[in-house]
This record gives structure tokens, C-alpha cells and sequence, in this order.
């Protein structure tokens, strides 16, 4: 097994579970100590990894070994196996668990290594807070390990089980192992999710039931495509797939089957990336330390939804396929505009991150495979580093979020600030080296498509495009709020910048700045590992008419945004005050302040329905159902009680040979007037069995 | 000879715990680490008695390892074991060895706890074992007595009141499966089910080591019912009685007892009040026993003998199951004891249990094995972790808990195991069973939605079954999070400074579930699919 170069990639992605295991021992109880076995763990896995790249260069040469996840040679171990039906016993049934590597794997591999290693650096610099635990060292090692797992992961199930593990990491960072008044935000956070998961996990069970198992695992997802170009909705067994009959039948709502699986698969999707309608519990995770928040954003939301929607969209027919592109564009507005409002350094950023997620995944299943994925790269790198920058800000100023009483850092803090601004400015693929050619030819994409769509299909391209000059401004207020300007809070600007947390920070901002270059390659390795999908890209946007439009309208962007937010906020926060007063902007700014009234939506939700219900029910089933029983037994003890007393008087007249009034000879000492009280009650029960057993024998004759 | 051979090691399991239970009530009370030990050795010997009839056991093979011998009137005491008992065996025999480990707490009455353990264990394995429905129902009527002073001598506050809950509405549950047992009977005798015994010569030589595959189905057929004889059984005959319900009443009459026993929504009205009073040894052993016996009910009685009932009435089953799963969920988020809150996850993975039976599929019969040897095992973490938690904390209710993790992170990292399990986390034990279970609606689904079936909801029913078990699976799952939240999360309160680490008794405990959990997550196959393959597939029908 071990010439199988893949193998090291499994052993990298173990490398995070055991140091775990050794950040629970002696070992780990001390904050440094376990910060120090986290970067080594993250060290490992990036070498490892590397290791991996280079055999396979070494096998091949030229990338050869990196190409088409259909070419790997994946390694396999039968977890279950299936049988749902007797038609399905026919083909080989086996569930299989294992590791599947290629170019993409790799690519995405790397991307994880890195951004956890220099997020780790990054931890060793405020190591001494007092506030950090040391199990957030082995929450933050789980949440990567489920990336990996993710990544690597040679199965759909298996994408759902990593998925799963890295959402179990995000809360353990975000709640148990940070001091800090985060647990209501924790709450708040896991339930959409969970709801993802359980959707997610349903999708799957749907898939299983109706096609051979095979057809989860990955290498044999993209030879779904061709098929499902061909045929459309209606499937038919091939070799590959093993559907059980035609769609027709097992319609629900007018979808078949395979509509309502990739719909709960996206729905699965849009709890991993923040994206509509299960979008709103990203920014919950704000308050929580900011390493939490640098890997939920740069990884979680960043990497986990692009790259899942990169390995599903095979098993996405069309009209799935539009409705996680409608989904992603409106996360991508939503996003954007609860940004323009937003008070918080890291919640503004973090609706960012998820707005450029969605665009990700907009490219993603309208078929620019290649843009899609390198706006992915490009946002993890751009999110872990801002949110790297807002952590420094936060650190310096003693925990001052609030952009209303920040401003005019970048004197105290100028290396913080020129690496955001550069980051910033390669935002959309701009800046000198960038390669904006693949999100043009996204965009020429989108607006080919929205043009077959229908009337008002062209909205697919105009609102994109609109939401990006928005995240622009966005960027563009953030950094300007935080670093630009005049210094706004009390006392003198703060400053403190050191060399540990600047490391990872200007990395990571390099990274953000060449991630496009075709130097580099990436786009070649991510172009190697596209699968035949259903909307080929049109053009590559490098010669069109539309495509040098395009690529001028993304240039001017930038700097138009850059003046608009300078006119607004040079002269602090005045002129934007005396806007948001106007009678219509103030109505807007109240809609976005409320980050568009989903939080009152699902907060409502939450807490009439769900807890209500909980609580009725809860109380219902305690207290109701508690005395119901009680009553019962009362009864039974008072029927008890008759019967016994009548008993006793029975005896005690055959004994006495009295009449049934004489209390004489027992114990029992009935008041005069009670005296009649239990006979009587007999006659009543022993005539009302009478009548029932008469009327149940009238029902049955 | 051959009868005291290797078919007598079914009879050595049922008597060993109560010949124990009978040698441990001489010795005298003052001996308690001599009580203990001798306790434990019991227990060890039952489970090592489990692990050998595993290996002589053909598992491709009906049933085997059979003795039968007359005991009075009509009745007669007739084991043997297939793949599906020795399975529960295995699973119900581990679940008291790690109960008689978790004893160790008990410090009065030691003597009369470990006789009553032993009881209910062996009542629990002579249920399991029995071959003979009326031999079945009276072992299981029999692990009442037991339970009742096991709740009702050790525990809380209120655990009298809550040991007299229990065996009121357990006793009503039973003596429901005894009616349903003499209905059958009675029928039995006009069917020429009850055919004179045997000789001892044939049930050995039927019942010999490792006979070959599908040569171990004798015409054991002399006693009150045999289990092995169910398919052959036609409970059409049975429609002279009770005006031509007799079927639906003996099927309601026997559902009704599987409602009490494993706690699904509506027999569950003793569970709350036991958890919350009882002690976790103790609720393991019988709340977890009574669920493994319940689903090897389901499985062994109500599948093959009620199959037309069951495919008449699946939709009642169905709405029953959602209804309860959805309920249960609700409940478990409003709670605010720890105990409470696993009695309500173990009422939802009972409807599950029933939700993934109405189907009628493979798939959900899987689901169901699965759910039997992962629900009792989680049941049993869940139930260490709450006791660990009030023995340091002197309480459990949620609200007054908080920032455990911080003080004991070896201690929350188990807990959270059992947590995660409790929510079907992938590598853990219960995930494979969800996952079939909502297979097994889908195919339902698939199955049902005919264009000649009548009524949209009909063709939708398990539709709408897979969504809610969706549901109702978020919901648990939020419950759980919410508890662990409350108990782990947040800053330290003053009165919890004192939190000791774990003991190594409690760590040993600790390692042998949790190693159980990850085990059967990602082995199910080799654990519990495999081995019951067989009879999964054929002879549950």
C-alpha cells in the first residue's frame, strides 16, 4: 500500500486526531505547550502533503498522477453494505469508506495545512492571554482534522461524516474552550447547521436508496455527469448508476427523487457555507476568540462549501443546479448589504466572507468550475488573513470592536494595515497580480445563462455583480473605518504590533495576492480536476467583447469604491450620520441593522415555536400525564378501600350474626351517616360492570 | 449425555446469575468486597459463557443449541439460540458486566443489590433465550420484581413513588403480553401447534455444534408456542375469537407491552420519574435490558407472527412514530434534569425503533438491530457521564451546572462522546443505524408511491417520515447540545471549584464504553450486521 503515494495523505490527515489525543494528556496543560504540538501536528500535515505532491511529480512528471478524480486510484475499505431492495441487490452493493486524491484534493489539502499552521502561529502570539484554554488547541485540531477528512474523503457519506466532525470543532472553539461571554452565540449558532447535517445526511439516504452505492463514491460521481447531461431528470441505470426505475412515480411536489436529493445535498451546503436560507449563524460566531473566527471564515465557509459543491454539482441536475445558484446569489446581496451596516469589525467581516462564498458557489454550479474554485482560495486566504488583521486591532485596542471608536490605526499599526489594504484591493481578482480573467469569464457565464433562462433571467448576472461592487464598498468602509481616518476612541491610539502575529498576517496577505497567478499553476491543477458537467463555460473570458467590458467594469470598481466610502467617512463618521437621518436611507439603514429581520424570523421561530412547543409539551407530558397516573392509582386505591371495608363487613356480619348496621366486633369505626355509603357504592360499580359487559356482549353479537 | 453436552450452555447462562444471586444470599452482609467480587465473577463467567456460545454457534443457521424438557400442565421449558439471541445475549451480558462494574458505587444493602442485579440479569437471558412464548413472557413479567426494589431501595428522594410507577404500569405491560400469550395458545391447541415432545435424542441431535446451513430447523414443536414455528402459524384461524378481532387485539395487546417495555411515547409515563430516582447501574440493567428484549420482540415475535396486522396497520404505526419521535424531541429540549432529558432520547430512539419497523423494509430491520446494540450502550454512557456529574456536583439540574469543561477536560471529553453518540454522530455507534432508518423510509416511500395507491398522503406517508425523523433528529440533537452548553460551557461557578478528576474505577468505565461506541460507529458490519445477517434475512421474513 505504501507505493500508493495517496497513503501519506492519509497519514497527514490522522496527524491533527492524535494530537488531540496528546493535547488531552499531562502534555497539553499548558497553553503553550499545546500551541506548540498544534503547529507541529499542522507542520506534519503540510509536509506530509507537500511529500505527496512531489512523488507524484517524481511518478509522472508534469503533474500527470494529479488529473481527474475518475483516474485515482482511491483507497477503499467496505464500511457497510446495502441492500435496499431486491432490483438493487443486483449490482455490488458495498458502502465504501476511504481516501481519494486528486489535484483538487491536493490544492484544497495544502490550502488547509497552511491557513491552520499560520492560524496556529498566530495563537502563539497572544498565547499569554489569559483567556485561552488549552483544550481550544484540541477543538482546533478536530475542526481540522474534519476538513482533512473532508477533503481527502473518497465517499459522499463521507463528506457528510468530516462536515459533521468540523462543525462539532467550530462549536467546541466558539464556546468550550475560550474564556468569554460567548455560550448565548453558541446556542444560536448550532441549530441551522444541525438542520444543514440532517438535510445533508437525507440527501444521501435517497441517493442510497434509489441507486447502486457505488454512486457515492467520488471517483464514480463524475461519470454521473455525462448521463445526467444526456438524459436530464430521468436517469437510467448504465454501469454506473443503478436507478431502481423511472422517475416518474416517485414524484413529490412535481420533483422526482433526484431533484429532492440534491436539494436537501445543497440545503446540506448552505449549513457548512453560511449560505441562504441557513445563513445567519456564520456571524454568531463573532464573539468568540479570534482564531475561532479566522477558521470558521477561511476555512469552514471558505474551503468546506466551494469544495463540497465542487464534488457534488455531478449529482445536481439543472434545476437543482439554478436553485443553489438563486440560493448563493442571495446570500451574496444579503451578505453585502448587511456589511454597509454592520458596527462590529468582525461581524461586518464575517457577512463579507459568506457574501463571497456565495459567489463561489455561484460560479461553482453555473459551471466556471475554475473561477469558482479560485475565488474559494482566494477568499480563505483573504478571510483568515482579515480576520487575522481584526484579531490584531481587537488585541491592541483591549477588545474594541466597535468601528465607531476605532479609526486612523494604521500610524500604530502599519504593517496590520497595508497587508488588509492589499488584501482588500485584490478582492474580485483586481490588483496587478491578480488574474481576473476567470472571474470575468464567471460572470460572462452567468450572464449567458440568465439570458436562457427567460425574461427575467438576466437578473442572475445584474444582481452578482451589483452585490460585488457592494462587498467592494464593503471592504472598502471596513478598512477605511478601522485604519483610515482619525483615531476616534479614548485616550492615545493604541499600538503594539508583534513579529509572531505579523508572520502569518503578511503571508497570508501574499498569498491572497498571488493565489491568481498563472505563474503558480493553480488554475491548470484545478482546471486537471473539473468533471464533465452540465453547463460547459462558455468562454474563457480572456478575448470577448463582453469580456474586456467586464474586466473594465471590475477594474474602475475599486477605485470608485475607495472614493465613495472617502467622501463618505473622511471626516469620521459625521456625513454617514446625517445620511442614515434622511427619512428613506434611515429606513434602509433600520432593514440592514437588522441584517434584513432574519434573526427576528428565526429568533421567533426559535423561541415561540420551538421552545413554546417544548415547554408545553414538556410540561404536558410531566405534570398531565403525572396526575392522570395518580388519579388512576387513587382510583384504584378507593376501589381498594370499598372493596376491603365491604369485605369487612361481610365477615363481621357472618361472624356476628348481626345485621349489616352493628359496627359491633372490628376495628372499624364508620361515622352513623357513612353507614350506607359503601354498600350503595358497590350496588353502583357492580351495576355499572353489569351494564357493560351487557352492552359490549349487544356489540359483538 | 449429549443433552448435558454443549445444548445445556443455554440453560448454564439462565441459571448461573440466579444460582449466584442464591450463593451470594449466604454469604454474610459484612463481606461486602467478597460480595462484590464473587458479584462480578458471576457476571464475567455469563458474559464468557456468551462469548462461547458465539463461537459455537452457527451463525448461517436457524435455530440451534435447543433443549426442551416438560415442566407441568401444557407448559415446557424449551431454549435455543439463533444468530439474533446470541446476539442480544452478547450485547445484554456486556451491558451487566459494565452495570455489575458501575455497582462498585453502591454501599448499602450491597448484598441485596447484587442479588437483584443477578435476578434481573438472569430474568432478562431466560426471556432472550426462551423459545416458548409463554416460558418468554413469564421471564419477562419476572424482571419486574427485581427492577421495582432495585428503583425503589436505591436512588433519590422520590424513588419509591417512582419504583411504584414503575411497576404499575410494568406490570401492566406484562400482564397485556401474558393475555396476548394465552390467546395464542389457546389457539395454538386448535391449530396442532402443541404436537407431542420429542425424544431428548432428537432435540440433542438437532441442536448439534455447528450443524450445517439450513439443516437446524427441527419440528421443535412441543412447546406453548414455539418461536421457531411462527411462520408457520396462521393467525387468520385466530379471527373466531372476539367477535373476529382476535389478531388485532393479541397484535395491540402485545404492542401495548413493547410500548411499556422499551419506553416508546405513551408507555414511556415511567421513565422520567425512574431516570431521574434510580441509579445509573441500576436504570442501565433494566431500562437498557427491557429495550434490547423489546426489540428482539419485534423482531422475533411481532415481525413473523403479526406480518398481516403489521401491513394493515403501518400507517397507525407510522403516525404513532412520528408523533412520538416529534413529541419526545420537544420534551427533551424543556428539560432541565440531565436524567429527564435521557429518558426523553430514549423514548425518541424507541418511535425511531418504530418508525424504522413500519416499513417493512430490510433496511429498517438493519436500522433496528442497530438501534438495539447502539441505544443501550449509549444509554448506559449517557447514564455514567449524569452520574459522575452528580456525584461531584451534588445535583443535576442543567441550570445550576456550568464551565465542568474547564475543570475536568478528560471528563467532558468522554461525556461528550456519549453526547455526540446520543446524536447519531458519525463514527459512533447509533449513525449507521440512522442512517437506515432513513433509508428505509425512502424505500418505503419508493415502495408505496404507486399510482394505483389511493390518497396523497398514503403515497407521501414515509415522505413525510423520513422529514420528521429529520426533524426530530435536529431537535434531539439541539436538546443535547443545549445540555451540553449548560453543563460544560460558560464560566466556573464557586460551589464547582472542588470538581475531582476522574477515579480510575470511573476512567475504566469511561474507556470501555467509549472504546464500545467508536467500535460499533465504524465497525457495524463486522460487529452486528454480519453476524445476524442470516436471520436478519430470513428468518425475520
Amino acid at each position: 500500500m505504501l507505493h500508493n503515494s495517496d497513503i501519506w495523505l492519509a497519514i497527514a490527515t490522522l496527524v491533527p486526531l492524535l494530537v488531540v489525543a496528546l493535547v488531552l494528556t499531562p502534555l497539553g496543560r499548558n497553553p503553550r505547550h499545546a500551541a506548540i504540538l498544534a503547529i507541529g501536528g499542522y507542520s506534519t500535515s503540510l509536509g506530509l502533503a507537500l511529500w505527496t505532491v512531489a512523488r507524484k511529480l517524481l511518478a509522472r512528471g508534469h503533474m500527470g498522477q494529479m488529473g481527474h478524480l475518475g483516474a485515482a486510484k482511491p483507497i477503499l475499505w467496505t464500511w457497510l453494505t446495502i441492500h435496499t431492495s431486491a432490483a438493487a441487490r443486483e449490482y455490488p452493493n458495498s458502502l465504501r469508506m476511504g481516501v481519494a486524491v486528486d489535484s483538487l484534493t491536493l490544492v484544497t489539502f495544502l490550502l488547509t495545512a497552511l491557513i491552520a499552521l499560520l492560524v496556529g502561529i498566530y495563537v502563539i502570539g497572544i498565547v499569554d492571554d489569559r483567556r485561552i484554554r488549552p483544550g481550544w488547541f484540541a477543538w482546533s485540531n478536530l475542526f481540522v482534522f474534519g476538513m482533512f477528512s473532508m477533503v481527502v474523503a473518497a465517499s459522499v457519506l463521507e463528506l457528510f461524516a468530516a462536515g459533521v466532525l468540523a462543525t462539532v470543532g467550530i462549536w467546541g472553539m466558539a464556546g468550550a474552550a475560550w474564556r468569554g461571554p460567548c455560550e448565548a452565540s453558541v446556542r444560536r449558532m448550532i441549530p441551522l447547521p444541525l438542520l444543514g447535517d440532517a438535510f445533508f445526511l437525507l440527501g444521501i439516504c435517497l441517493l442510497l436508496v434509489h441507486c447502486n452505492p457505488a454512486v457515492l463514491a467520488l471517483p464514480q460521481v463524475n461519470g454521473v455527469a455525462p448521463i445526467m447531461a444526456s438524459l436530464g431528470v430521468a436517469l437510467h441505470a448504465s454501469g454506473v448508476v443503478g436507478v431502481l426505475q423511472s422517475d416518474g412515480p416517485s414524484r413529490l411536489m412535481g420533483l422526482g427523487w433526484w431533484d429532492w436529493s440534491g436539494i436537501l445535498m445543497v440545503l446540506g451546503i448552505a449549513g457548512k457555507a453560511a449560505q441562504f436560507p441557513l445563513h445567519t449563524w456564520a456571524v454568531e460566531t463573532t464573539p468568540a476568540a479570534t482564531p475561532t473566527g479566522a477558521l470558521t471564515a477561511g476555512l469552514l465557509i471558505a474551503v468546506a462549501g466551494p469544495y463540497l459543491t465542487a464534488r457534488l454539482i455531478p449529482l445536481l441536475n439543472v434545476d437543482v443546479r439554478l436553485l443553489a445558484a438563486m440560493a448563493a446569489a442571495a446570500t451574496l446581496c444579503f451578505g453585502a448589504l448587511c456589511s454597509l451596516t454592520a458596527s462590529d469589525i468582525k461581524r461586518g467581516l464575517m457577512w463579507l466572507v459568506s457574501a463571497q462564498a456565495g459567489l463561489s458557489i455561484l460560479f461553482l454550479v453555473t459551471g466556471s468550475y475554475v473561477a469558482g474554485l479560485y475565488e474559494s482560495i482566494y477568499l480563505a486566504l483573504s478571510g483568515t488573513c482579515l480576520f487575522i488583521c481584526a484579531g490584531t486591532v481587537l488585541h491592541c485596542t483591549g477588545g474594541e470592536s466597535d468601528f465607531r471608536r476605532l479609526g486612523g490605526l494604521w500610524r500604530s499599526l502599519p504593517v496590520t494595515a497595508a497587508a488588509s489594504l492589499l488584501v482588500c484591493s485584490a478582492a474580485m481578482g483586481l490588483l496587478l497580480f491578480g488574474q481576473p480573467n476567470m472571474l470575468v469569464a464567471g460572470f460572462e457565464n452567468l450572464r449567458h445563462i440568465g439570458a436562457q433562462i427567460g425574461e427575467y433571467g438576466n437578473l442572475l448576472y445584474w444582481l452578482p455583480l451589483v452585490a460585488c461592487y457592494l462587498i467592494l464598498f464593503g471592504l472598502a468602509r471596513w478598512w477605511w473605518l478601522i485604519f483610515g481616518g482619525a483615531w476616534r476612541g479614548t485616550g492615545a491610539a493604541p499600538g503594539g504590533e508583534s513579529a509572531v502575529r505579523l508572520f502569518p498576517l503578511v503571508l497570508l496577505a501574499l498569498g491572497s495576492l498571488m493565489c491568481g497567478q498563472p505563474l503558480l499553476g493553480i488554475s491548470g491543477l484545478l482546471a486537471k480536476s473539473r468533471p464533465d458537467l452540465l453547463f460547459p463555460p462558455y468562454t474563457t473570458g480572456a478575448h470577448s467583447v463582453f469580456a474586456v467590458q467586464m474586466a473594465n467594469r471590475l477594474a474602475w470598481a475599486w477605485p470608485m469604491a475607495i472614493a465613495v466610502v472617502v467622501a463618505i467617512y473622511s471626516n469620521g463618521l459625521g456625513r454617514a450620520e446625517k445620511i442614515r437621518r434622511l427619512p428613506g436611507p434611515n429606513l434602509i439603514y433600520r432593514w440592514l441593522d437588522a441584517e434584513l429581520y432574519f434573526y427576528d424570523l428565526y429568533g421567533a421561530v426559535s423561541r415561540v415555536i420551538i421552545s413554546g412547543l417544548a415547554a408545553v409539551l414538556g410540561a404536558a407530558d410531566r405534570w398531565v400525564i403525572g396526575w392522570l397516573v395518580v388519579s388512576i392509582g387513587l382510583i384504584v386505591r378507593l376501589i381498594s378501600i370499598v372493596f376491603a371495608t365491604l369485605d369487612w363487613r361481610l365477615t363481621s356480619v357472618v361472624a356476628s350474626g348481626g345485621g349489616l348496621l352493628s359496627p359491633a366486633g372490628g376495628n372499624f369505626r364508620a361515622p352513623v351517616k357513612w353507614r350506607w355509603f359503601f354498600p350503595l357504592a358497590i350496588f353502583f360499580i357492580l351495576a355499572a360492570a353489569a351494564l357493560l359487559i351487557l352492552l359490549l356482549a349487544v356489540s359483538y353479537t | 449425555m449429549h443433552f448435558f453436552a454443549y445444548s445445556s450452555i443455554l440453560t448454564c447462562l439462565i441459571f448461573l446469575p440466579f444460582i449466584g444471586a442464591a450463593i451470594i444470599a449466604l454469604l454474610p452482609a459484612a463481606r461486602t468486597r467478597l460480595i462484590r467480587n464473587s458479584a462480578l465473577a458471576v457476571f464475567a463467567g455469563m458474559l464468557a459463557i456468551c462469548v462461547a456460545l458465539a463461537r459455537l454457534l452457527n451463525w448461517h443457521a436457524g435455530w440451534q443449541l435447543m433443549q426442551s424438557a416438560h415442566w407441568f400442565g401444557g407448559l415446557r421449558y424449551s431454549v435455543g439460540a439463533d444468530g439474533l439471541t446470541a446476539l442480544t445475549l452478547l450485547a445484554l451480558c456486556g451491558l451487566a458486566f459494565i452495570a455489575a462494574l458501575a455497582s462498585y458505587v453502591i454501599d448499602e444493602q450491597t448484598k441485596t443489590w447484587y442479588v437483584l442485579l443477578l435476578v434481573l440479569s438472569g430474568c432478562l437471558v431466560g426471556a432472550i433465550c426462551s423459545m416458548d412464548m409463554m416460558l418468554f413472557a413469564g421471564f419477562g413479567a419476572l424482571n419486574i420484581l427485581p427492577g421495582y426494589f432495585l428503583f425503589g431501595l436505591w436512588g433519590g428522594p422520590s424513588r419509591r413513588a417512582a419504583a411504584m410507577k414503575y411497576a404499575m404500569i410494568a406490570t401492566l405491560g406484562a400482564m397485556a403480553m401474558f393475555i396476548a400469550v394465552m390467546l395464542l395458545w389457546l389457539q395454538c391447541k386448535d391449530a396442532g401447534l402443541l404436537n407431542p415432545p420429542h425424544s431428548v435424542a432428537a432435540v440433542a441431535a438437532a441442536s448439534a455444534i455447528r450443524p450445517p446451513v439450513h439443516a437446524a430447523e427441527p419440528a421443535l414443536t412441543h412447546a406453548t408456542l414455539a418461536f421457531s414455528r411462527l411462520g408457520a402459524f396462521d393467525i387468520r384461524r385466530f379471527d373466531n375469537l372476539i367477535g373476529g378481532r382476535g389478531p388485532w387485539v393479541a397484535f395491540l395487546l402485545v404492542m401495548l407491552a413493547l410500548a411499556v417495555r422499551m419506553g416508546l411515547p405513551g408507555g414511556h409515563i415511567w421513565l422520567p420519574d425512574t431516570m431521574a430516582e434510580g441509579t445509573a447501574s441500576a436504570l442501565g440493567l433494566a431500562v437498557g435490558g427491557n429495550f434490547l428484549l423489546a426489540v428482539y420482540t419485534l423482531l422475533r415475535l411481532v415481525g413473523p407472527l403479526f406480518a398481516q396486522q403489521l401491513a394493515e396497520h403501518r400507517s397507525g404505526l407510522l403516525v404513532w412514530g412520528i408523533a412520538g419521535l416529534i413529541y419526545a424531541a420537544f420534551c427533551a429540549l424543556a428539560q432541565s434534569d440531565l436524567r429527564r432529558l435521557i429518558a426523553y432520547w430514549l423514548t425518541s430512539q424507541a418511535a425511531m425503533v418504530l418508525l424504522a419497523f413500519a416499513t417493512l423494509e430490510h433496511a429498517g430491520i438493519k436500522a433496528i438491530e442497530l438501534f438495539a446494540s447502539g441505544d443501550t450502550l449509549t444509554l448506559m454512557l449517557l447514564l455514567w457521564s449524569s452520574h459522575v456529574l452528580a456525584r461531584r456536583t451534588a445535583g443535576r439540574d442543567l441550570n445550576s451546572l456550568g464551565g465542568i469543561a474547564s475543570l475536568s477536560p478528560e471528563f467532558f471529553t468522554v461525556a461528550l462522546v456519549g453526547f455526540l453518540a446520543g446524536m447519531a454522530c458519525p463514527g459512533l455507534s447509533l449513525f449507521p443505524a440512522e442512517l437506515f432508518a432513513a433509508m428505509a423510509n425512502f424505500s418505503a416511500a419508493h415502495h408505496d408511491m404507486s399510482p394505483t395507491s389511493a390518497g396523497w398522503f398514503h403515497n407521501h406517508s414515509f415522505i413525510f417520515a423520513a422529514f420528521a425523523s429529520a426533524l426530530g433528529f435536529a431537535l434531539l440533537a439541539a436538546a443535547l447540545y443545549w445540555a451540553m452548553e449548560r453543563i460544560f460551557l460558560g464560566a466556573v461557578r464557586p460551589e464547582y471549584h472542588h470538581f475531582t478528576r476522574l477515579t480510575a474505577a470511573e476512567r475504566g468505565i469511561f474507556i470501555v464504553l467509549v472504546t464500545a461506541e467508536f467500535a460499533l460507529g465504524l465497525f457495524p458490519a463486522a460487529l452486528v450486521l454480519g453476524p445476524a445477517s442470516y436471520i436478519l434475512g430470513h428468518a425475520t421474513g
